[in-house]
């Protein structure tokens, strides 16, 4: 059945514009999207592609201008409120959490199918994840970790995580971008499907033969404006090209044409893994070469490598003919290259500090005398650069985040001349920066030429690029794609060998997720090693001696460990938030010491209320922690080391030195301790109840894998609207309730609270990461179990035990809690690291 | 007058100093003995041994690192230097150039954890703060040593002008190399341009993982210098000295302006933090608060001035934006 309809528009855009500072991204860009078409943006590096997919998708919110949404005007204030209303954005390098399953990669913080008691409902959520993938046709486990697959998949299940939220137009920034032919091939098949439901599909790509083949309009781009609409029937790609470059070259400084000298840079067979193969190209003294190509295409890597910054595989750099073994920055220096960063911010400034001390912080011995720096040399250094370079600045001593873009980047300039480079690397030195600033910076890049260096200048600009250039090398997926001689160059003929082309099968694609899916199955798989190392250290002391099988050593392991346990569990919480309490051992002082002060005013009072007030003076405590954690911006190994001794105070303060004497406590408490079903005392129990309930919460309530994803990925969690104030707070009144619980036990089990012992000797916060992190959690949160915790806790209860049978002094826990910590760390940093070179 | 209360708020070495006024002037106050400038010198001394690990951890914090492990590092570093005198009879003399060596040992082992591996200093730390100080229990036992030559031990007793100064002065001593090398020379700007932007420092080719490497040597060196002179004003060394130092350490630095995100901070703001710690701590010896209390005091004032320090950077960042 076809009926001939007017299309629906689904988005339209009249005059939208937005800045970032006094940079204008965006001017005047109008466009309109219809249901079931695709709609590819095209455009230079810097047209405002990218801006533009991120306000729709509410990343970022727009200046002026009106967004309307099948007719309705929208308002977009977070990614979360644009999802609601069905616009998903598929980033290119996928937003997601790396330890969490692909099912709640879907739908965590979007409406997780819920039981009757608000329980995530696992079973249907995965029923529903694997609807909605088959849907797309993709075979995967729903319960498979994010970790372990590759980008493709990852990008699968984001945009399977915009159809279960019933996107009804979906943006994807570059998807082909990191994905093999056949990936593509398999994307582009269910984009067509969803054409033919009526989504919007809207993405950008720099391949235009993939475009031509996807496409039903074709929206071009250029510097923040919209230069038209083309339905891909009605034009070719050369039309394309044009509307793409087409920039006048009439305003641009051009460099002054030269005779190149020696070779100063001569790169050969520069290789480094997935990023680039084979790049070789030499640079001559008086010659600036450009090196252009799309952002992903492996330029900045090149330049990374030759740096020292970036790893190479094989590969040869030579600096006047002299092979260079250069393995990090310094070495580079020391060769005579320099390199100006694309990232100014990140890589190029000390953004509080002075213009003084960034331009001097690569030559800071020419500077000095014997290691001191003189102040007046260093003004003296940065005034000269001042000059030369025309900076606008107020005094050298002023903070360089006060000036503009210009001005911050010829500091970074400064910085690098001021090392006498005989190879200048210059990556994208003019982006950001306003047209009198980018004039001059040509002007000094000229100069320099003129003086000798040889320049290679990596920029996307593409009028820069056959303005400035004696030479351009073109770069595509990871290899040199083109190189035109000064006059040759067009920027037709250069956004072609970048763009066009379809020979991606011998392009540079990264695969890196592969690869490291069989180590993140072992590194998932970490509890059961601890379960082996257990039953192994168990065998070791039982051969070592038969005491250690007996029923009464058994019984003392049982016996040490509910307290430690129910702590643990609680600290478990904060690691997996990439948090840490170390407050755990005072909250248990104080809440032991209050809960059981309670007898010695209130003799006959029951168990159960000292309970009651133990756990809620203990939830009072970790609710401050969390307070000044996720309110006040307290990292949290400084909060809790300040209430770590704070509550220890009060423990002194409220009892006044004072133990709580074994005959003021009932004996029914002690009982708890001492007796219980199966001639198992009740506090194993409880302590064991806490441990289950621990690992539902963790399992089955949002708020429990909230926790996980805010230490998988803090920024993506915050993207997902995931509460992450509210969820630290919960974190630490939880691991508060805990040390609470403890404190009233302790009391139970020792028969006195003694105001300097309980909780301090042995240091309670020691014990129980040792047990975390031995049990398996990583120390950067995310991942860990309670079952591996209570598998640490019993290594720990072991290892006492095995203390005392063997009758080896108890200060060697100590040393054991140490090294454990310091084992643990080491295997997941070594496994951390196998993962990444696999 | 209210410009002038702007430019103290926003300089945080002035709150600190600001403080130890306001903190001398109540002590002058509730006593007399107190106002003469030898009393709060004597009481002094007991917190010098820390001040010293605190000018270490202004380095290691204005770097953007953290070292939990000073305290008990500086403990094992004592049981050690006693045992080889009283056990294997090396002279005391030989020890003084040999504790400081030990205790640079260990700082250099938290320093290859943390650049080797790339662990969060954080742990590492954390692991050797309950490493050494086990090591130490092991090793020592329930002992105390003394017996310490004569010459060794007093430190704290004997007068220079008059006036039994010497921890303190020794103290002022290394704050002045500290200070110069932390603001006039190279190794310190870089120390600063990590804490700052470590991926800059980098691009710029500062060799950061080494300079991180000195300062957790350095800070080993501290813990050295820190276990003599405990041992020799409290004349016996036991595996129960500097109980919850780092603590302390960390407090001075905080207090004195340093940014614990690194990148910002002073010595003279630590010196004048570890002064007013001492008055304090003085203060409150004069009021007879128990010890305990007087670390609780010490966590509260952790929190407060790390509380108040971003605070404040968030205020002048918003007056920042209006200017």
């Amino acid at each position: 059945m076809t009926v001939i309809n007017p299309p629906t528009i689904a988005l339209q855009g009249r005059s939208v514009a937005k800045s970032f500072g006094s940079v204008s991204v965006l001017h005047d860009v109008s466009f309109d999207i219809r249901s079931g078409e695709v709609h590819t943006l095209m455009g230079e590096n810097g047209a405002g592609k990218s801006t533009l997919m991120n306000i729709l998708a509410g990343v970022h919110q727009p200046d002026g201008g009106e967004i309307e949404l099948f007719g309705q005007p929208v308002a977009f204030s977070s990614p979360h409120a644009a999802l609601s209303a069905g616009i998903a954005l598929i980033h290119q390098e996928p937003q997601n959490f790396p330890d969490l399953s692909i099912a709640e990669n879907i739908f965590l913080g979007r409406g997780v199918p819920r039981g009757a008691i608000g329980q995530i409902n696992w079973g249907e959520m995965n029923r529903r994840t694997a609807a909605v993938l088959n849907s797309l046709g993709v075979k995967l486990d729903p319960r498979q970790r994010m970790s372990g697959l590759s980008i493709a998949d990852q990008q699968m299940v984001e945009l399977a995580g915009a159809l279960a939220q019933d996107a009804k137009i979906l943006l994807m920034d570059e998807p082909t971008a990191a994905l093999t032919p056949g990936e593509v091939e398999r994307l582009f098949a269910i984009v067509r499907n969803l054409r033919e439901t009526g989504v919007a599909v809207v993405f950008i790509s720099h391949r235009i033969p993939e475009v031509f083949e996807i496409a039903d309009r074709i929206t071009v781009l250029r510097d923040g404006n919209c230069i038209g609409t083309r339905d891909v029937r009605e034009t070719d790609k050369s039309e394309i090209v044009r509307m793409m470059v087409g920039r006048p070259l009439g305003d641009m400084y051009e460099k002054p044409d030269a005779k190149p000298g020696a070779v100063k840079l001569c790169v050969s067979r520069l290789t480094s893994g997935s990023r680039f193969r084979d790049i070789g190209f030499e640079v001559r003294s008086g010659e600036i070469v450009g090196l252009a190509g799309l952002v992903g295409a492996g330029r900045t890597e090149v330049a990374e490598a030759i740096f020292g910054i970036r790893k190479r595989d094989s590969g040869t750099i030579e600096v006047d003919g002299v092979a260079m073994p250069i393995r990090s920055p310094s070495n580079a220096i020391a060769a005579g290259i320099a390199y100006v960063p694309e990232d100014r911010a990140r890589n190029g400034l000390l953004l509080p500090m002075s213009i003084a001390n960034n331009t001097t912080l690569a030559s800071l011995p020419a500077v000095s005398t014997f290691g001191f720096i003189s102040g007046s040399r260093e003004s003296q250094m940065a005034e000269a650069w001042r000059r030369t370079l025309k900076t606008r600045l107020r005094d050298v001593g002023q903070p360089v985040n006060e000036l503009s873009g210009g001005n911050q980047q010829k500091v970074v300039l400064a910085r690098w001349l001021e090392t006498k480079p005989k190879v200048l690397i210059v990556d994208e030195p003019t982006r950001g920066i306003d047209v009198g600033a980018k004039a001059e910076v040509h002007h000094v890049l000229a100069e320099l030429a003129r003086q000798g260096t040889a320049i290679l200048m990596i920029s996307s600009d593409l009028p820069e690029v056959i303005a400035m250039s004696d030479r351009v090398i073109v770069m595509k997926e990871g290899r040199i794609s083109g190189e035109f001689a000064r006059g040759q160059a067009t920027q037709e003929r250069v956004m072609r060998a970048a763009t066009v082309g379809d020979d991606a099968a011998n392009g540079v694609r990264p695969d890196a997720g592969r690869a490291q899916r069989r180590w993140s199955t072992l590194s998932a798989s970490r509890e059961w090693g601890v379960l082996l190392f257990v039953v192994l250290v168990f065998a070791l002391l039982t051969a070592k001696d038969r005491r250690f099988a007996s029923a009464d050593t058994l019984r003392s392991i049982l016996t040490a460990m509910p307290l430690i346990v129910i702590v643990a569990s609680g600290q478990l919480l904060a690691i997996l938030s990439r948090n840490i309490d170390l407050s755990v051992g005072s909250m248990l002082g104080l809440a032991a010491i209050i809960a059981g002060g309670i007898f010695v005013t209130h003799p006959g009072l029951p168990v159960a209320v000292a309970i009651i007030v133990s756990v809620f003076v203990g939830a009072i405590l970790g609710l401050i922690n969390g307070t000044l954690v996720s309110l006040l911006r307290v990292p949290a190994i400084i909060a809790t080391l300040g209430t770590f001794t704070a509550y220890r105070g009060l423990v002194y303060i409220w009892s006044g030195g004072k133990q709580v004497a074994k005959d003021s406590l009932p004996p029914a408490l002690s009982t708890i301790a001492q007796q219980g079903p199966i001639d198992i005392p009740w506090f194993v129990w409880i302590a064991a109840a806490v441990a289950v309930a621990m690992a539902l919460f963790l399992r089955f309530f949002s708020t429990g894998r909230y926790i996980y994803a805010i230490g998988s990925n803090p920024r993506a969690a915050q993207l997902r609207g995931v509460p992450v104030a509210r969820t630290i707070l919960t974190v630490f009144t939880l691991g508060g309730a805990c040390a609470g619980l403890a404190g009233i036990l302790y009391g139970a089990r020792f028969g006195t609270i003694n105001p300097a012992d309980a909780g301090a000797k042995p240091p309670m916060e020691l014990i129980v990461i040792s047990a975390v992190v031995l049990g398996g959690a990583a120390v950067n949160g995310g991942s860990g179990s309670v079952f591996g915790t209570v598998l640490g806790c019993l290594l720990l209860a072991m290892v006492d035990a095995a203390t005392s049978i063997l009758s080896i002094s108890l200060f060697w826990q100590r040393v054991f809690y140490g090294g454990a910590i310091l084992l643990a760390i080491t295997s997941d940093s070594l496994l951390r690291r196998k993962g990444r070179e696999a | 007058m209210k410009r002038f209360a702007l430019v103290v708020l926003r300089s945080p070495v002035l709150i600190a100093f600001v403080l130890l006024v306001i903190a001398y002037t109540v002590g002058s106050v509730r006593s007399p003995e107190f106002f003469g400038i030898g009393y709060v010198l004597e009481r002094s001394s007991d917190l010098m041994p820390i001040a010293l690990l605190a000018l270490a951890m202004t380095f290691i914090i204005i770097a953007g690192q953290i070292d939990l492990s000073v305290g008990s590092g500086a403990v094992l570093v004592m049981v050690l230097t006693a045992l080889l005198h009283h056990d294997a009879n090396v002279p005391m003399s030989a020890l003084l150039v040999i504790a400081p060596l030990i205790g640079a040992l260990l700082g250099f082992a938290n320093g290859l954890f943390v650049t080797r591996l790339r662990v969060p200093p954080l742990v590492v730390t954390l692991g050797t703060l309950a490493l050494y100080r086990g090591l130490a229990m092991v090793m020592m036992g329930e002992q105390s040593i003394g017996k310490f030559p004569a010459w060794f031990v007093g430190l704290d007793m004997r007068q220079i002008f008059g006036l039994p100064c010497v921890p303190v002065l020794i103290f002022f001593s290394f704050a002045l190399v500290a200070g110069i090398v932390l603001h006039l020379t190279t190794f310190g700007r870089r120390v600063y341009a990590i804490g700052t932007s470590e991926s800059t420092s980098r691009y710029a080719g500062v060799r950061t993982d080494r300079i991180k490497l000195i300062l957790f040597t350095l800070a080993g060196f501290a813990m050295g210098l820190a276990a003599l002179m405990q041992m020799s004003i409290i004349t016996t060394a036991s595996y129960k000295h500097f109980n919850g130092a780092e603590l302390t350490a960390i407090t001075a630095v905080v207090l004195g302006g340093t940014s614990i995100k690194g990148g910002r901070g002073s010595i003279l703001g630590t010196v004048l933090a570890i002064l007013l710690l001492a008055v304090v701590g003085t203060v409150m010896g004069v009021e007879n608060v128990r010890a305990e209390n007087q670390l609780a005091i010490t966590g509260t004032m952790l929190i407060a001035a790390v509380v108040v320090n971003e605070l404040l950077a968030r205020l002048s960042r918003r007056s920042g934006r209006t200017t």
